[in-house]
């Protein structure tokens, strides 16, 4: 079952092709990571999903519900967190809560105060002399107190320092524990998103250029590193080739199929790839060699 | 409470409004200073009063053009958590609560003008109760409109040409009101009534007619809202 599925979305500003044929399909239950370089449509995509843009072409289904008839009670469900989100300076903290916390009808104040206090937070503190580090907590925290059954988060973790996003990514990985709650979180900040997704899809273009679950994907594709005189057809026979080069006397072939079984009567060593080398292997593909998934 | 009951519209309004008034109450307080303030500008104490009798509303209206940005442009331009795209509400909802909330902010505010004009603030020559031109009581409320028809609608060519219209004339009546006023003050041979250029029916006329175009200016952007919201950028 999937949370969120768009199908072919297009979306045009001006002559500009922004989305270009986005397929996404985000399980129940997932983090989702949609990665890609900036400007390649992660934001607009987004927008699509919350019905703040209209498609072009294509079909966007969240809940199974067109984005741009949501009620307010499914807009409840959904915890947005964008980039440029601000509160008035002057605010204090409990005058933000109280305005914030009429509009749900679900309410956590347990769990949001029980978090701020990770922060120091108190409600009396002024929300424009907060830290950066504090002002992204609290809107965060804000945010998961609504209970959303789905989090969709553009670029979180930007400008925060290391500590900060690190207990953002750690509390991603409770609520998902705790409430079966889906994330998809847009950000070109690969090692965060390495530490807590477990499906992503690359876009490149504004097209989902691979989609796949991690482990799936880390499995499947793997480099391998083969003397320089191997034929290369002999490796294109036996493995779909995402890319190949030779490096210091070694032909390094990147595969999308890999299978140990594949591999008999080849002298070669096999490495491992990290989400960042999976990233840079499918972003520096030429977009029309298609999806994997 | 179910759902239902929680989303409901009359709910939806109720939040909307608190949240206005929770976010903008201390502007709204602290700007009955301006009106009070208008009536000390632009005059001398003890100098014909006639003139300073428009200056009031003007500085109302300037700073109710100022509350409708800080009101509505995060609604606009998406630039608050509390009018972000995905709060549970509609947003046709919003503006309709912003609307009221400003329209009673006008209200409000032109009280203050009209108690002052009573008390003869500005000096005690300032025998305004001669001088109310009803015309002038809608200067806030049609500012008001204006703005948000401005903050809410696309700029697309349409809408300058009709906003260029809609200025011209504001302006041209303003300008035309208050030199009017001060080329022909109130003496005692015409009972210190200003000699108005427009007679008082005129100016009832020209308030209901200000007070029509203002409603009309919201009705029509509620409607292209209501088209945008869908979608919210197009």
């Amino acid at each position: 079952m999937n949370v969120i599925e768009t199908r072919d979305l297009v979306r045009y500003f001006g002559a500009v092709r922004a989305v270009s044929g986005m397929d996404l399909a985000v399980p129940t239950g997932s983090i989702f990571g949609l990665l890609g370089e900036n400007g390649c449509g992660k934001t607009t995509t987004i927008n699509l999903i919350m019905g703040a843009l209209v498609p072009h072409e294509g079909t966007v289904r969240v809940f199974d519900e067109d984005p741009l008839s949501f009620t307010p009670a499914t807009r409840a469900r959904i915890g947005y967190l964008a980039d440029e989100m601000a509160l008035p300076g002057w605010m204090t903290l409990g005058e933000a809560i109280g305005v914030q916390s009429s509009f749900f009808e679900q309410w956590d104040n347990d769990a949001l105060w029980r978090l701020l206090k990770r922060f120091d937070l108190h409600a009396d503190q002024v929300f424009g002399q907060l830290s950066k580090g504090q002002k992204r907590w609290f809107l965060i925290v804000l945010i998961v107190a609504q209970q959303p059954d789905l989090l969709i988060l553009d670029e979180p973790s930007g400008g925060l320092d290391v500590s900060v996003r690190r207990q953002f990514l750690d509390l991603l990985v409770d609520l998902v524990n705790d409430r079966d709650m889906t994330v998809l979180m847009a950000s070109h900040i690969l090692s965060d998103v390495e530490r807590v997704v477990d499906h992503v899809a690359f876009v490149k273009a504004g097209k989902t250029v691979c989609q796949s679950g991690l482990e799936d994907l880390k499995t499947r594709v793997k480099r391998l590193c083969l003397p320089t005189g191997t034929h290369r057809h002999e490796i294109e026979k036996r493995f779909t080739v995402l890319s190949m080069r030779e490096q210091s006397g070694t032909l390094l072939a990147t595969v999308a199929d890999f299978e140990p079984e594949s591999l008999s009567g080849l002298e070669c060593r096999v490495e491992h790839l990290n989400l960042e080398e999976l990233f840079l292997v499918y972003n520096t593909r030429r977009t029309e060699e298609g999806v994997v998934s | 409470m179910n759902a239902p009951d929680f989303y409901s519209p009359s709910r939806q309004f109720r939040r909307a409004l608190t949240r206005d008034w929770r976010l903008h109450s201390i502007e709204l307080l602290c700007g009955i200073l301006y009106p009070v303030i208008g009536f000390y500008v632009g005059h001398r104490v003890g100098q014909s009063q006639v003139y300073p009798v428009i200056v009031p509303f003007l500085v109302t209206a300037a700073f109710l053009f100022y509350l409708t940005r800080r009101l509505c442009l995060p609604e606009v331009k998406r630039s608050s958590v509390f009018c972000y795209f995905n709060l549970p509400q509609d947003r046709l909802m919003a503006l309709d609560a912003h609307v009221a909330f400003l329209g009673m902010a006008s209200l409000w505010l032109t009280v203050w003008v009209l108690a002052g004009s009573l008390l003869k603030l500005g000096g005690a020559g300032f025998t305004a109760c001669y001088r109310w031109h009803p015309d002038f009581v809608m200067v806030p409320f049609f500012t008001t409109a204006l703005t948000i028809r401005h903050l809410y609608l696309k700029h697309g060519m349409a809408f300058w040409r009709d906003s260029v219209l809609w200025y011209l004339l504001l302006m041209t009546w303003l300008v035309w009101r208050f030199y009017g006023i001060i080329e022909q003050p109130s003496r005692s041979v015409n009972n210190y009534w200003p000699d108005r250029s427009l007679s008082l029916t005129t100016e009832w006329a020209t308030a209901a007619i200000m007070a029509a175009v203002a409603v009309w200016l919201v009705h029509t952007t509620r409607i292209q809202w209501r088209q945008r919201q869908i979608g919210g950028i197009r």
